[in-house]
């Protein structure tokens, strides 16, 4: 399981350090790994950030999987509702609820729950 | 570099706590914004103070009763329209962004000069689709008069998606 954890505010400035990290993130061995992005930590999603975010996606959906979307404030829901966008993604309120689906428990071993 | 002590200038002990609206409805302390208030924030046109103008929208609105949806939906989109302007916006000029705070209305005018060498504000991107779904309205102006703005207005009350 492959996790990444974006922080503070992902506008047309910082949109591209995610994209990067994105990138990162779904070319981690082994491809077929479940892919997740915790994005409890963020304030602000612009449609920049959703690009990034919709780019991977398809990105995931090629390798044959889903991206995972963790957290659920408004900043970061509410422009996935509105734009549809949310469609694109499994959303899930946490981690514990992502380890749950995968595991089919609550074991918390293998993954750093962030702070 | 010194340190102002206790009796520097920085503070007398007079502090302005609050004035008398003389035409105001008897709002509380939380409502400064009464119907018909206006705000121009003005900053250089530069992407790094877009965070700065979303934050005022989102103060705006909230001190204006806008529902949770409404704010995050105007955040964004001043964010977006301002994102598109600094974009096109002249080297060196501003970024001129009006908030006309009405009841359950507010509109917003976000305005850059280009220059001569005006690259044109395309409409046919994903960014702008956004915001034409964040908003209530919005309108874009480019006239060729070497400034470009985006009018936009958002509702206190955010439709349900």
């Amino acid at each position: 399981m492959h996790v990444l954890v974006v922080d503070g505010e992902v506008d047309t400035l910082t949109a591209p350090t995610l994209g990067e990290a994105l990138g990162a993130l779904l070319e981690q061995e082994p491809t077929d790994a479940v892919a997740a992005v915790d994005l409890d930590g963020v304030g602000f999603l612009a449609s920049s950030g959703l690009a990034v975010l919709i780019r991977a996606a398809h990105r995931a959906e090629a390798q044959g999987r889903a991206l995972h979307l963790l957290g659920g404030s408004r900043a970061v829901t509410r422009p996935l509702e509105v734009t549809g966008s949310d469609r694109l993604f499994t959303l899930l309120p946490g981690l514990d609820e992502l380890l749950g689906r995968v595991h089919g428990d609550r074991s918390t071993g293998r993954v750093r729950r962030p702070d | 570099m010194g340190i102002e002590g206790p009796s520097g200038s920085v503070t007398k002990g007079r502090r302005r706590v609050s004035e008398v609206d003389p035409v105001g409805a008897g709002d509380g302390p939380g409502t400064v914004e009464t119907p018909g208030s206006v705000v121009e924030v003005r900053t250089s046109a530069s992407a790094s103070l877009i965070p700065t103008i979303r934050a005022v929208a989102s103060d705006l609105a909230a001190r204006a009763d806008f529902d949770l949806d409404a704010i995050s939906d105007l955040r964004m989109a001043v964010d977006e329209a301002c994102a598109t302007l600094v974009d096109v916006a002249a080297p060196g000029s501003s970024l001129r962004c009006t908030f006309d705070v009405r009841e359950e209305l507010i509109r917003v005018h976000a305005e850059v000069d280009t220059g001569d060498a005006a690259t044109p504000v395309s409409t046919d991107t994903f960014g702008w689709r956004v915001l034409q779904t964040l908003a209530d309205e919005v309108e874009l102006e480019a006239n060729g008069s070497g400034t470009v703005g985006i009018r936009l207005h958002k509702r206190a009350d955010a439709a349900p998606r």
